[in-house]
């Protein structure tokens, strides 16, 4: 048993220590979206259909999403904003880094009226 | 025994109200998002012989296997399995093992749009269930790795784990499965659903060298919400392994909540 949780914490302390995820993607600012109604992830390791339910969840979240829909092809997601929202690019990265996938873009398209 | 089919049809219900890419018999390095839950029923179906004795013997059981994500690169694995037994007109059923295990996230590098290559590591125990006849009798530690890589139309995946049996040898896993998009060859925004093929290569090693390999065929429907999956196992080879099995038919359900 001893060897066994040696073993087991030398594999945590290599997992803790690891550097080799890149799920955070790019540096993405704090800047406010509030001009847009409409916004654009791209999103990196979307391999799967079930894949597209996840990040799906993990928007869903954020109280100021109104619906989002995905393009697996592409991984872009579409996200429409709620009207007076006050969400922000980190807010919508950190929504995809938690569903555990990689954010490579925001784009903004629709502004708010 | 009341009990027991009770809750195993009940664990059968929620499963049917109830991820992916990843085969049938063997880990991948896939992971619940944070806060969620991936639920997956499986039920077998084996005939198997005991060497030592010749005693032929029929299994069925179910598996539910819950994975909750404790954060991105975290997630709390639960599977709790039931087993009905029937050899030599003896018939016996209970809840033989609940395995809780951690799996950790090492490595994710998303390629594009859909490539990824991940790994993991898993490590926990076997706890014994309920019936002295079906389960193992003492808490078995083990510890594996698991990696994953989407390519296209082609997912690959391979495993190793060791379990430590109080009593008995050690055992090693050394798996390899690899699944292919029959359908549709490329994805669409309106995607919905697709199909894959899964093939893995199953080989158990113990410590006093006994040994026993098996390959796995199987077909994964993969919607946005749900998957199902059905995958017929048969043995290749055996070095003195204690039980030899004819087949396994898998069929199960997987759900994300």
């Amino acid at each position: 048993m001893g060897r066994f949780v040696i073993l087991v914490l030398i594999l945590l302390s290599a997992a803790g220590c690891s550097s080799l995820n890149n799920s955070s993607g790019p540096a993405v600012d704090d800047e406010p979206l509030t001009a847009y109604r409409t916004v654009i992830l791209v999103v990196h390791g979307l391999s799967c259909p079930l894949c597209a339910s996840s990040i799906e969840n993990g928007l869903r979240k954020v109280d100021e999403i109104e619906s989002s829909s995905i393009d697996l092809k592409t991984g872009e997601v579409t996200v429409n904003l709620k009207e007076e929202h006050s969400v922000t690019r980190a807010r919508l990265a950190k929504a995809v880094a938690d569903s555990g996938f990689t954010l490579r873009e925001i784009r903004t398209a629709g502004v708010a009226e | 025994m009341r009990k027991a089919k009770l809750l195993t049809a009940a664990l059968s219900l929620i499963a049917l109200q109830s991820f992916a890419q990843e085969p049938t018999f063997m880990d991948a390095a896939t992971h619940p998002g944070a806060g969620q839950i991936y639920a997956r029923l499986m039920t077998f179906h084996s005939e198997m012989e005991n060497a030592g004795t010749g005693n032929k013997s029929e299994e069925t059981s179910s598996t539910l296997k819950l994975a909750y994500g404790m954060h991105s690169s975290l997630a709390l694995l639960m599977d709790v399995n039931a087993l009905k037994r029937k050899e030599d007109g003896d018939e016996d059923t209970g809840f033989s093992l609940v395995t809780l295990r951690l799996k950790q996230r090492v490595l994710q590098r998303d390629l594009g749009p859909l490539n990824t290559w991940r790994a993991s590591v898993i490590a926990g125990a076997d706890i014994p269930g309920t019936r002295d006849e079906l389960a193992p009798e003492h808490v078995s530690p083990r510890v594996g790795a698991a990696t994953t890589a989407i390519l296209g139309r082609h997912g690959l995946n391979a495993q190793i784990e060791w379990t430590s049996k109080k009593g008995e040898p050690d055992l090693y896993a050394i798996n390899a499965s690899h699944l292919f998009r029959i359908q549709p060859a490329e994805f669409a925004a309106d995607t919905a659903g697709a199909w894959y093929t899964m093939l893995e290569i199953l080989n158990d090693v113990d410590s006093d060298g006994a040994s026993r390999s098996d390959i796995a065929a199987g077909l994964l429907y993969e919607a946005r919400r749900w998957a199902a999956e059905a995958s017929v196992r048969l043995p290749v080879a055996d070095h003195d392994w204690p039980v030899e099995t004819d087949y396994t038919v898998a069929l199960g359900l997987r759900k994300l909540f």
